[in-house]
């Protein structure tokens, strides 16, 4: 197999793995804090699950920029063209964007989701403040993502 | 726009008290201020304890009661006579929960006892004799308890004692025996082993039978408790009345908490409050038809008091005041910000979802949820938002071309490629540009957006200012940037566009004199801003400091990015979903094609579901925080305080008029 092929394969698989990574940790954090709160006050649990869904997205994001590395580099359909090295480099440093931004920012926000979700214990009123708060840290996954896809969409 | 509110005094007779509360709770329009020094009443107290009990009563049957169907309303529509029968006999309803309640907790209590004392007398089930036996007698005295391994044999070579070992385990159970010459000696060796003592219960049976019997009992209790259990459940199917009564109990106890809040004399008393102004009248007719005998004074606020904050607006707008309330509530002296955010929520939010299919979907959702559960309040409010921003997915959808997740290039094979070509025969579709494709062209239309978002914050405020008459703060603080981004903006249109991979041709008699606004906004900043500044050091670092703000707008034009983002997620993922379901279809036999056909659709359901549900609450959260950090940040004073009329605030019913 071509270098180009393995290394645009190791890019798309990067951007799943490290977003998922981050989104893991923090809706798993997020989750916690949410069965504390619903084990007191189980008609707060709607409002927790929005908040614990809120690190899900960078998973998401992720997996969109990995399939879409994957269909332009011609991964999905075996007997596709060999990839440059050159090629596969690009498609690889343009998954990290989206690997690192979401990795780091997706355990950010599963912290300042957690707060949120304590804030909903004591201020269920304030529901979407907290949920605002925690969309703030998303911004700098939306940038990675924006980054990465136009890198991806700029190799051609 | 924000509702002026006036400070109310009424004067009326006690006797036509209760009757006026009442009035005024049915159409809900005054606020009570509290005046009165006294803390509670009897009457608060009583429906206070009444709320809790019901509550507690609630909360045990609820589990029971029977599930309500989806269609049913969110609150149930009850005449406000109807409830107020109820509350006695759900009083009867919550006496005998109540009394089930503690039966069950005190068998609980009793058969944890048993237990425990079962788990005691376990080790001591070998025992062949009525424990009563053993006991000290003039000439034999024992010991009862247990041993420790390691000092059993000590124990059991002593001469002078007689023991018996019950069971061989790390810390056995001993009765030991000695004659009552010997006791201290004994004593005193028990003490020096490891040795811990055990009560017998009083009881004439031996260790197996009462272990027997305790297990009989502990049965017995759980029989009842069962028993106990099914009456509780049979009172599930009086949840609803029970509801009903709590209710009618919490509009009596704002009521009492607004008599409280009164200021009494012998025959008369005084209520304070706030009033919308456009209720005034309302308010005034309404105790007119209770007593002729009132004084009904309104007047416009002090300085010192601060009015609760109330908007109204048209039926459209409306529903968005609810996002303004997740953010805070306007100053009650500043401006509503729900007219200006709403042509632009909805206008965003749906460029952030994009999709014609997902936006009908979420359309129709949200009008059939509206339809069915009638919701009020926030859910009210969020759903009609939710009707809104799903039209305007579905139109933008037309714009860039997609419909779930299907653009006009075959891109996902099967039925997919089908619907693609039809799209493409159309030959409109996507009307305006592919986000696939003309990526730069995306993003420069959600910047421009954002400029537009901005610029139109900007100008509100100016606008405000002039019309207080604050000239200086319209033109110095607000126009000079209005006039920097423009100017900036235009200037420099066609370095942008060669950016962005477009063409914008703007002759140079329109580019240059836009820079020159632009600087001149520049110097406006850089003369007036540190205007207030005592001194003329302050007033200099004061301009140049704001100039250094350009970093902060600029950050905010790249923040509505996000939009483009945003969208391409909810497309691609959506091409995705079509793209897996795809290769199902293309089965090499035909009975691997049906199968696959069918899983498919199933998939397809659920995956869209999915890919709508979360890009929705994205949407939905990322449009909020434009609004809030770029567009309000221009212009909006927050921190209004909410209005809390004197009014049926109820949990589970609508009080029908």
């Amino acid at each position: 197999m071509e270098l180009g092929t393995i290394l645009a394969t190791a890019g798309a698989a990067v951007a799943v793995l490290f977003a998922g990574f981050g989104s893991a940790i923090g809706v798993g954090m997020a989750g916690q804090a949410a069965a504390g709160v619903v084990s007191e006050d189980p008609d707060r649990f709607g409002n927790c699950l929005v908040m614990q869904l809120l690190p899900g997205t960078q998973g998401i994001y992720g997996l969109l920029i990995g399939i879409v590395i994957a269909l332009r580099a011609g991964l999905m359909t075996a007997g596709a063209d060999a990839i440059t090295t050159e090629l596969g480099v690009r498609y690889l440093i343009a998954g990290m964007p989206i690997a690192f931004g979401g990795l780091v920012s997706a355990i950010y926000q599963g912290k300042v989701a957690c707060a949120g979700i304590n804030m909903i214990a004591k201020r269920p009123t304030e529901s979407g403040k907290g949920m605002v708060m925690a969309i703030m840290v998303e911004t700098y996954a939306i940038l990675a993502l924006l980054i990465s896809f136009l890198l991806v969409i700029g190799i051609g | 726009m924000i509702v002026p509110m006036k400070r109310l005094s009424l004067i009326a007779l006690k006797a036509d008290e209760e009757r006026l509360l009442e009035a005024l709770q049915r159409i809900g329009t005054v606020e009570i201020i509290d005046i009165s020094e006294d803390a509670g009443g009897a009457r608060l107290e009583a429906a206070q304890n009444r709320m809790q009990r019901l509550s507690d009563s609630m909360e045990a049957i609820k589990p029971f009661a029977p599930k309500k169907s989806f269609f049913t309303p969110q609150k149930r529509e009850v005449a406000l006579s109807d409830i107020r029968a109820d509350v006695d006999r759900a009083a009867d309803v919550t006496d005998a929960v109540e009394t089930l309640l503690h039966e069950k907790a005190t068998l609980v209590a009793e058969r944890e006892k048993k237990l425990q004392l079962r788990t005691d007398l376990l080790p001591w089930e070998p025992l062949n004799q009525p424990m009563s036996s053993i006991r000290n007698t003039k000439r034999v005295c024992y010991f009862i308890g247990f041993c420790a391994q390691k000092d059993r044999q000590k124990l059991a070579e002593q001469e002078f004692l007689e023991t018996e070992f019950l069971e061989d385990s790390a810390n056995s159970p001993a009765i030991v025996a000695c004659s009552a010459a010997d006791f201290r000696v004994a004593q005193n060796f028990i003490k020096s082993i490891e040795w811990t003592d055990y009560a017998f219960p009083k009881s004439d049976r031996t260790p197996s039978e009462e272990i027997r019997l305790l297990n009989k009992r502990v049965e017995e209790i759980d029989r009842a408790i069962e028993d106990i259990d099914k009456q509780i459940v049979s009172h599930g199917e009086q949840l609803e009345l029970l509801e009903n009564a709590a209710d009618a109990t919490a509009i009596e106890m704002d009521r009492s908490e607004a008599t409280c809040g009164l200021k009494h004399t012998n025959s008369a008393f005084l209520l304070e409050g706030w009033v919308r102004e456009d209720r005034v009248e309302v308010t005034e007719d309404t105790i007119k038809g209770v007593t002729d005998a009132y004084s009904f004074e309104v007047r416009d606020p002090n300085e010192d008091e601060i009015p609760p904050s109330v908007v109204r607006n048209n039926k459209v707008v409306a529903p968005f005041e609810e996002v303004q309330t997740l953010y805070s509530r306007p100053d009650p002296y500043g401006i509503d910000g729900t007219p200006y955010m709403t042509p632009f929520y909805i206008l965003l939010f749906g460029l952030m979802l994009s999709d014609t299919g997902y936006g009908i979907l979420l359309a129709l959702g949200a009008l059939a949820y509206i339809k069915i559960k009638k919701p009020t309040g926030m859910s009210g409010g969020i759903s009609r938002v939710l009707a809104w921003g799903g039209l305007s997915t579905a139109i933008w959808g037309i714009f860039v071309g997609s419909f779930f997740g299907i653009s006009r290039t075959p891109a996902s094979g099967a039925i997919f490629d089908v619907i693609s070509a039809f799209f493409d025969r159309l030959g409109i579709f996507p009307v305006w540009l592919d986000p696939m494709t003309d990526s730069m062209q995306m993003l420069a239309l959600c910047m421009g957006l954002g400029i537009l978002h901005m610029v139109s914050g900007y100008l509100i405020n100016a606008i405000d200012c002039f019309r207080r008459g604050d000239w200086k703060t319209a033109i110095f603080d607000e126009l000079s940037w209005v006039m920097i981004i423009l100017g900036l903006v235009i200037g420099f249109l066609p370095t942008i566009a060669g950016m962005a991979g477009m063409e914008a041709n703007l002759p140079e008699t329109v580019t240059k004199p836009a820079v020159y606004v632009a600087l001149f906004g520049v110097l406006l900043i850089v003369l007036f801003k540190g205007r207030n500044a005592p001194k003329f050091f302050g007033k200099i670092t004061g301009g140049l400091g704001e100039l250094y703000n350009i970093t902060g707008v600029l950050s905010d034009v790249l923040s509505y990015a996000r939009l483009f983002a945003l969208g391409i997620a909810t497309g691609v993922i959506g091409q995705v979903f079509n793209t897996l379901c795809g290769m199902l279809m293309q089965g090499k036999s035909l009975p691997m094609q049906i199968l696959g056909g069918i899983v498919s659709i199933i998939l397809l359901i659920l995956l869209h579901t999915f890919n709508l549900a979360i890009n929705t609450l994205g949407a939905f959260v990322h449009c909020a925080r434009l609004q809030y950090v770029e567009f309000y940040g221009r212009f909006y004073q927050a921190g209004g305080r909410a209005f809390r009329p004197l009014a049926y605030n109820t949990k589970h019913i609508q009080v029908t008029k």
